[in-house]
């Protein structure tokens, strides 16, 4: 018989990764997103795009290829609670204190341009 | 208007023996213990338990059975209740198209009991506030912390509109959530409900407030499985057990009317406080529960057949709960069978009362009796009862069976379970 842990955590992957976690993941499932980049999209839009699709992963199931500028956040799920988690995790991984949206956020690109500047001040290569 | 009869038509647990009602229920008859030695927290905030863990991530999918958008925003003790309520939910044929009118679902209730609540996440956020010193909680604290979330995610699950209350009476707390449904039933407020309850309350500072009352069996990892020995002369303990358990009770002229399979009649509840002291029980407050759920049943002592007993394998307890039992069934007491199927699941506090009402449907259907695991010598002062101990009862015939939930704070719930179709 083996002595094993009890869970005290969800049972769901919990977002705990570092802040400075690079946005490549090359881990599987909700990570393995294909690289934005290779959609045309400037390298610092790509970079962004590429954050935000991982920290979505975590919280909605709809695959990474709908998670595009263009697309509503309600239609990828993204109810009021989860803009909460989401603003909040992308600030963790950011490492900064607050993303203050002046309006709600509604699509993709909403968020990007939220995020732009905080990815922006990050030193090179930490998100690329 | 006339009172509803009501039954159970659907069962669902996620529990110390997995998943699967019907094979947990074997586990029970055959003795299985399922209370073993885990690691709680993280070092060195952590510390070795004997107690009996649900098996979610063998059976189940989780993020695949309830969607991630709606498990990120889940305790644990709310993804229990759901993965429980959906498996109880679909047993009742409720999941089926049209299973319920507009109306029907607009009323049904949700009654569901929980000790602790959303207990890790509160405390992840104290860890993350108090000792890793982060300036800032998640946003989703508030509505994964709260004890009423389990309960609203089961509505939102199944969209019923009626009533969504959670009950928090310590360990009675689903047996009385399960006493209160019962009532909206009779009473015609709606013809079906959802009812039960989880515990997911094994975080590390909810295990050393337990320690620190010194009423935990201890075990090596040989001696867990044998830990939790109710009514036995050298019992040393309660062991700590986390699940959910969840039962669908319906109007019975609804059931009939529908083709559903009824398991067993809720036929009365009753319920009581000791008013004597906070931790030890009184045997006169548990026997007016007794007898008010027997009254409230149209019952008499001398027809019960099975008592799935409080039993937790405590100094204190187990002979109150004895005596409670001698004075209720008088001369008759040698004739019921009583076991106490903690010995096995451990003691899952708020839950408690909804696995072992589960435990006692099955007993009342099957027919067939579960026995105390590890009770070998009955301690004296629990004797003059008719103790299962070794094997089960199989094919014993339990018209008639209580289960008994008596919690710190004194509250005491009995719920009285009658074979269907025996009641005239």
């Amino acid at each position: 018989m083996t002595t094993t842990s009890i869970s005290t955590k969800p049972l769901t992957k919990p977002l705990t990764k570092p802040a400075t976690k690079p946005a490549t993941d090359a881990a599987g499932g909700p990570d393995a997103v294909p690289p934005a980049h290779s959609r045309g999209l400037q390298p610092a839009d790509a970079a962004a795009l590429d954050l935000l699709r991982q920290v979505l992963g975590h919280l909605t199931d709809a695959p990474p290829e709908q998670i595009v500028p263009e697309a509503e956040l309600a239609s990828l799920q993204i109810d009021s609670l989860a803009l909460a988690e989401m603003l909040f995790a992308l600030e963790d991984r950011l490492g900064v204190t607050v993303i203050e949206p002046n309006e709600r956020p509604q699509t993709v690109a909403d968020v990007l341009r939220l995020i732009a500047p905080q990815l922006a001040q990050l030193q090179p290569g930490a998100a690329a | 208007m006339q009172p509803q009869r009501v039954v159970i038509t659907g069962l669902g647990q996620v529990a110390p023996h997995g998943c699967d009602v019907a094979a947990g229920f074997e586990a029970l008859l055959a003795g299985h213990s399922a209370t073993r030695l885990h690691n709680v927290g993280e070092a060195p905030h952590s510390s070795t338990l004997v107690s009996a863990v649900c098996g979610v991530a063998a059976g189940l999918d989780a993020a695949a059975t309830l969607g991630r958008t709606r498990l990120m925003t889940m305790d644990r003790i709310s993804q229990l209740s759901a993965l429980a309520a959906r498996s109880a939910w679909a047993d009742a044929g409720l999941d089926a198209a049209g299973a319920l009118s507009d109306t029907e679902r607009e009323r049904a209730c949700v009654l569901w009991g929980t000790g602790a609540g959303g207990i890790q996440t509160l405390e992840r956020g104290y860890r993350e506030l108090f000792l890793l010193a982060k300036q800032r909680v998640s946003p989703l604290s508030v509505v994964m912390g709260m004890h009423n979330a389990a309960a609203a995610h089961l509505a939102l699950l199944f969209n019923l509109g009626g009533e969504c209350l959670t009950y928090s009476v310590a360990c009675a707390s689903s047996a009385v959530a399960l006493a209160e449904a019962m009532r909206r039933v009779r009473w015609g407020g709606c013809a079906v409900a959802l009812a039960g309850g989880a515990e997911a309350a094994l975080p590390y500072g909810t295990v050393k407030a337990w320690q620190s009352m010194r009423v935990l069996a201890g075990a090596d990892e040989a001696g867990a499985p044998a830990a939790c020995r109710p009514f036995d002369a050298s019992r040393s303990g309660l062991v700590l057990g986390e699940g959910a358990a969840a039962l669908v009770l319906e109007a019975r002229d609804h059931a009939l009317a529908r083709g559903a399979r009824i398991y067993a009649e809720l036929a009365g509840a009753g319920g009581s406080c000791d008013h004597s002291h906070l931790s030890t029980p009184d045997a006169g407050g548990q026997l007016r529960a007794l007898q008010a759920a027997l009254h409230d049943a149209g019952a008499t002592p001398d027809q019960v057949r099975y008592v799935n007993a409080h039993g937790t394998a405590t100094a204190e307890g187990d002979p109150v709960e004895a005596e409670a039992l001698r004075r209720l069934f008088g001369a008759h007491a040698p004739q019921v069978a009583v076991s106490a199927t903690k010995s096995m699941h451990g003691h899952l506090m708020g839950a408690a009362g909804a696995l072992e009402a589960l435990v006692t449907v099955m007993a009342v259907h099957t027919g067939h009796i579960p026995p105390t695991a590890n009770l070998a010598t009955v301690d004296a002062a629990c004797g003059g009862l008719d103790h299962v101990l070794g094997n089960a009862r199989r094919d014993a015939g339990v018209p008639l069976a209580l289960s008994n939930s008596f919690a710190f704070g004194g509250s005491n719930a009995v719920l009285v379970f009658r074979q269907h179709g025996l009641h005239a």
